[in-house]
């Protein structure tokens, strides 16, 4: 008893200092009380709506001061600003990675066929030019040749199936700092577009030299390949240089090359060859006058010429030619600067076999470059391309209605995201029919610009929030924004929550 | 019991009982010893207050009416959208007259101290700050929370600071709602 009795007399005696304590220090500096009184503060019908758009899917939440906006954005390729579609047609038994020749000109001109043009929008020396099909997946391509300003030309490797419907795919243009080869070399862009490829920027290693005349065939200078060593005297200097240590399966395709011959030098390009077999076929292109059959066959010894006779087609002037040979079951072209100089038929040999670059009879024969490509008759053809995009347009997602006569300043400010880092161009803006003012800009994954300037939306008006959005992968990309609507001359405004969701 | 006993004990009641009575005198006569000492408080003075409300950029907005000798507004034209935020960057200014800085409190004291469609509020909080969307003083008041307050902030001497509403209603607020709210400004010294 005693201590409780004691205890509670503790706790009373601390009450009471403490309460004296509170009372000092509440009461005992000198204050003033002033009121400030809102009354009323009035939920008002808004003056400002948003409503829906014409494109998107957007949501718009009760009393339309707020809504979300979904667009589905295009996938784009990461740093370039510009890319035009193309169809490429189906063809019976194309199949994947089918090689098409696309001419790529500098300057301005009627897109058609396999040329386009870019409206001086891409590098002069074209080594921002880049292939896709879905929009961001690289296409494996090789550069044939090019004159600076004026007109490139690449294989493109296209990798959909064509054999039973059309692919679409996408040039890309406009990035100043790309370059080719962006791969190792160009030799490795070779390699990676065509069946078998060789620039003899490095070696022979890839080819068996079958055939000599002396040190030929063997690599002249870098990146040409001389088959040399011929006479025109017995037995006249045949050289053959064949690729059956790396590429020994040519059955179908199209050889395409580029060479060139002296005077009397009889270039010959060997297919379906076995050259310890002694089988196989060669076209030839024949610097001498005359004509003859310009198919043969077997390739490495003992030939005899077959199908039509035709006026020798060979150029002894040593200038450089584009030559192509396309092999499709028995039937054989040969054509000379993408002219057909004849087509035959033969079935005597069936099996796959080598490629081989041959000369004699003149001195020499002289390859610059020799890729082997898919082919089919009729090859799938150039389909239509599309005008100049800069990433996808939609006409407005969003309406904002002023349904009073006040006027008020607008704008639009970003002050969330997520993932963002995927978008390489999303343009929010503003347009009324009579101007287009930016508002929100992310560029390569991060802003460019958060808000936009003041627009005026006066009484009655209406204006348009447009999009226009492209990524780099798929995924799902959230921007976060204000409508600001602000009293003009005054430091009032509202915020009205606008969610733009961007698949 | 004899008789002996019995004056004994009536001379004890006896003198019990007398000083009882001395004990009631001495009691009563000094209950009745008093001075009086006085204080005067002359003269007490209607002072020109130090620290003021006064009318800023958005005052004509919400509809401000400030009372005789600035101790006092009214702020009687505030509204919102609902599901949207209005923001009256200056819907009042507080401005410090004194020479010297003054220690200034805003709060919103108690529950009571706001009324109406309460219920319908999103949010409603009011920052101090020195210049319109300028820097904050002290902490955001939320109106509903009893106690809310920006704390104790010195106000410069000559210097005019804004008081910032912002006003969210829920998105299902009618046009017929409102609310009242009560805000104390306490100014520290004379």
């Amino acid at each position: 008893m005693r201590i409780k009795y004691s205890s509670a007399l503790s706790a009373s005696i601390l009450n009471v200092i403490l309460l004296f304590s509170l009372s000092v220090s509440v009461y005992g500096s000198t204050y003033n009380t002033y009121y400030g009184q809102a009354s009323p503060i009035r939920a008002e019908t808004p003056k400002v709506i948003l409503q829906q758009g014409t494109t998107g899917t957007s949501t718009i939440y009760t009393n339309n001061t707020s809504a979300k906006v979904a667009v589905n954005a295009t996938l784009w390729l990461d740093g370039w600003g510009y890319r035009k579609s193309h169809v490429i047609h189906n063809a019976t038994g194309a199949g994947t990675n089918y090689q098409i020749r696309v001419v790529v000109h500098y300057g301005a001109g009627t897109d058609g066929g396999e040329h386009v043009y870019l409206n001086g929008k891409c590098r002069s020396d074209f080594g921002d030019i880049r292939f896709t099909d879905d929009g961001v997946t690289l296409l494996d391509y090789w550069m044939e040749e090019k004159v600076d300003s004026n007109y490139a030309v690449f294989w493109v490797e296209v990798a959909d199936d064509l054999s039973m419907v059309n692919a679409t795919i996408y040039i890309y243009y406009g990035n100043t700092s790309a370059t080719y080869p962006y791969l190792s070399t160009e030799r490795a862009h070779g390699d990676a577009t065509f069946l078998f490829f060789d620039d003899f920027s490095v070696d022979l290693s890839r080819w068996s030299r079958e055939k000599t005349s002396g040190i030929y065939p063997a690599i002249e200078t870098s990146g040409i390949m001389r088959a040399g060593g011929g006479s025109t005297a017995s037995p006249y200097g045949h050289t053959s240089l064949g690729s059956s240590p790396t590429f020994n399966n040519f059955l179908n395709g199209a050889i395409e090359f580029r060479w060139r011959e002296t005077t009397n030098a009889l270039a010959e390009i060997a297919y379906r060859g076995n050259y310890s077999a002694n089988t196989g076929y060669k076209g030839r292109y024949d610097a001498r006058t005359g004509t003859e059959q310009c198919f043969m066959k077997p390739p490495y010894s003992g030939w005899s010429g077959f199908g039509p006779s035709v006026t020798r087609f060979g150029d002894g002037t040593e200038v450089w030619h584009r030559g192509t040979i396309t092999v499709s079951g028995s039937s054989m072209e040969i054509f000379k600067d993408g002219v057909s100089k004849a087509t035959t038929t033969d079935t005597t040999y069936t099996s796959a076999g080598e490629i081989a670059l041959q000369n004699h009879y003149g001195s020499w024969s002289d390859y610059d470059w020799v890729a082997v490509r898919k082919f089919v008759s009729p090859e799938p053809a150039h389909g239509s391309w599309g005008s100049e995009e800069s990433g996808q347009t939609f006409d407005y997602v969003l309406k904002v209605a002023n349904q009073a006569s006040d006027n008020w300043n607008i704008r639009l400010k970003a002050y969330n995201q997520t993932n963002i880092g995927r978008l390489f161009n999303c343009t929010i803006f503003f347009h009324n029919g009579g101007g287009v003012s930016r508002q929100i800009s992310i560029y390569n994954g991060a802003y460019e610009q958060q808000f936009g300037n003041w627009c005026n939306l006066n009484g009655l008006s209406t204006v348009y929030i447009a999009m226009t959005v492209s990524a780099t992968t798929n995924g799902t990309s959230l921007v976060y924004a204000y409508l600001e609507v602000h009293v003009p001359g005054t430091s009032t405004y509202n915020l009205m929550i606008i969610t733009f969701e961007i698949l | 019991m004899s008789d002996d006993s019995q004056k004994r004990t009536g001379k004890r009641l006896l003198r019990t009982f007398l000083l009882l009575l001395s004990s009631l005198l001495i009691v009563t006569a000094a209950a009745s010893v008093v001075n009086v000492m006085y204080m005067q408080a002359s003269p007490i003075s209607a002072e020109a207050a130090k620290v003021q409300f006064v009318t800023a950029a958005d005052s004509t907005a919400a509809g401000a009416q400030i009372g005789t000798n600035g101790t006092y507004v009214l702020l009687n034209s505030m509204g919102g959208w609902p599901n949207a935020t209005r923001t009256y960057q200056a819907a009042v200014g507080i401005q410090n007259l004194d020479t010297a800085a003054r220690t200034i409190e805003l709060k919103f004291d108690q529950a009571g101290d706001w009324s109406g469609n309460t219920a319908n509020i999103d949010s409603i909080t009011v920052i101090v700050r020195d210049t319109a969307g300028g820097t904050q003083q002290g902490t955001t008041i939320n109106v509903g929370t009893a106690g809310s307050s920006t704390g104790a902030i010195s106000i410069p001497a000559s210097t005019t600071w804004v008081v910032e509403w912002d006003i969210k209603w829920k998105a299902g607020a009618l046009s017929t709602n409102t609310v009242s709210v009560k805000l104390t400004l306490i100014v520290t010294g004379e």
